[in-house]
């Protein structure tokens, strides 16, 4: 299963990001699954709070899974961005507080998918960064969540270097609001998804609709941006060139170290 | 080629370096346009892929608006002095390169301004950056629109009402300087960072800095003609002329004291 949840008593659903062998990367079965099963949370009752975490010791979610990007076919390029407008609406309408369990590192569609989070606690260790440039890929999507989070300063420097932050700097920024050792991390996150589940739930409802509300359309405009600027990308065979210098090189890396991988998204 | 800038190029990392140290590189009109030129040819040279902005000697990257040339202003030529602006910071949004700024001193106002619209910024302690307009009775709108994208309401309404500057301790603090360093250091960390930037996948690059300059767009269309207004009705009223006339004054006295 891409997939696992797992439910307590106190309306917390937790949810794990479960490709562990490919550091959780987003592919379209895993996208679906996250999708689908935040529509059905949206609509049940029991559920007040989403905790969203990767499985295994070493990433949140490795982004994109570059492996499926490189092997689309000729064509296959709308349907596959609509796999991805499926996945951001489903954070962008959700009506109920998500908190992001930062076991590890979160890259490109990752770090995305933890700025779509309303409460970020992460492991030291986690390292926080937009790949994409790396790759040969715009980051208009990330850049603008870094841009929404961190204003333009930072974000401009993160989409451009492609740099990794450590969690202890993401934290003095803001981005991450909580620091905690990895074997207090599923306990932490669940103590502050009980803490909001625990909150009169008219009033959270409330400003749960009005914060979504406030920042999608911001949202919707950047992922139709997202879409011109990759298909500019794409045109040019830039970005496919430097997916597979990187894919190769990673193949090189596996001989070694056959846990090693990396990934990072198409926005 | 330039009389107020020196150009060089080293690999793909071409520098900019503006030379009036004799008042702390502050520009006038012909050193802007020098400006936007040099930023020009290195945006069209395909050899070029990463542009240093930085200033001569110790004590500044620059000063912003020459005085000696603002404070014989009216209404009517501070309009025109908004559309100089928008030449030079057009310039500067147009970048499809990435543009590093190594802040060898102070950047105050308009300078100030066109380090906030580099991507990367490299600086030290005595790097002290802000927005002193108000002290010389001069109105601010570009400041504090980029301010805004980059801190958000509050600092930005303390930093462009008091005028005050920040050292670069706290500019590295509230993420306006991504990397603070030894002041010996700068140029050269700025030059691996561009150097670095240099071998990213250009396209990439190109795509990345269009989408930036793309979301700002409305905000500085908006900011450049709140400008023309109230540059208008500030210059009008006389009061930013007597300011400088004051600071001029001023200035004269400690030399001769």
């Amino acid at each position: 299963m891409p997939l696992m949840e797992t439910r307590d008593e106190d309306a917390v659903l937790t949810v794990q990001l479960n490709r562990p062998e490919r550091l959780n990367a987003l592919n379209a079965p895993l996208r679906r699954a996250v999708g689908d099963l935040l529509g059905h949370a949206a609509g049940d009752e029991a559920v007040r709070v989403v905790v969203l975490t990767g499985s295994g010791d070493r990433a949140f979610c490795a982004g994109q899974d570059l492996g499926e990007s490189a092997e689309l076919a000729e064509g296959a390029g709308p349907e596959w961005m609509a796999g991805w407008r499926v996945y951001f609406h489903a954070f962008a309408h959700f009506p109920k507080p998500i908190v992001a369990a930062i076991n590890g590192v979160a890259a490109g569609a990752g770090l995305q998918t933890a700025l779509l989070a309303d409460i970020r606690v992460a492991v030291p260790e986690a390292r926080l960064l937009m790949a994409e440039v790396n790759v040969g890929l715009p980051a208009i999507v990330g850049g603008h969540l870094l841009g929404v989070h961190l204003g333009l300063s930072r974000a401009i420097d993160l989409v451009l270097t492609g740099r990794e932050v450590r969690a202890g700097e993401a934290a003095e920024w803001g981005l991450v609001h909580e620091v905690v050792p990895p074997e207090a991390l599923a306990e932490r996150a669940a103590a502050i998804a009980r803490s909001l589940a625990e909150k009169p739930p008219t009033a959270l409802r409330l400003t749960m609709a009005h914060l979504r509300a406030g920042r999608r359309e911001g949202l919707l405009e950047a992922e139709a941006a997202a879409e011109r600027y990759q298909s500019a990308a794409i045109a040019t065979g830039a970005p496919q060139a430097e997916m597979g210098r990187f894919l190769s090189r990673r193949t090189g890396r596996a001989a070694k170290d056959k846990q090693e991988g990396q990934a990072c998204t198409n926005t | 080629m330039y009389e107020y800038l020196i150009v060089e190029r080293r690999d793909a990392v071409e520098t900019v370096t503006l030379n009036r140290p004799g008042v702390l590189n502050a520009w006038h009109a012909p050193m802007r346009v020098e400006l936007a030129e040099a930023l020009e040819a290195a945006n069209a040279e395909e050899a070029v892929r990463a542009v240093v902005l930085t200033g001569a000697g110790d004590r500044a990257f620059s000063a912003g608006q020459d005085l000696s040339e603002s404070k014989a202003f009216e209404g009517e030529r501070a309009e025109a002095w908004i559309e100089e602006w928008r030449r030079l910071y057009g310039a500067i949004r147009g970048m499809r390169k990435p543009l590093i700024a190594a802040l060898n001193g102070v950047a105050a106002g308009s300078a100030f301004q066109v380090a906030l619209q580099c991507d990367i910024r490299v600086g030290h302690r005595g790097s002290q950056m802000g927005q002193p307009e108000i002290n010389s009775g001069i109105a601010s709108t570009l400041g504090p629109w980029l301010m805004k994208e980059m801190l958000g309401l509050s600092r930005t309404v303390e930093l462009t009402l008091t005028g005050r500057m920040m050292d670069g301790e706290e500019c590295h603090r509230i993420g306006l300087i991504h990397h603070l360093v030894e002041p010996h250091e700068v140029r050269a960390k700025a030059m691996d960072i561009a150097a670095e930037l240099a071998a990213k996948p250009p396209v990439a690059m190109r795509l990345n800095k269009q989408r930036f300059a793309e979301m700002t767009q409305a905000g500085f269309e908006d900011a450049l003609s709140a400008g023309s207004r109230i540059q208008r009705e500030a210059y009008a009223s006389g009061e930013p002329q007597r300011m400088m006339e004051a600071f001029f004054a001023e200035r004269a006295a400690r030399k001769r004291g």
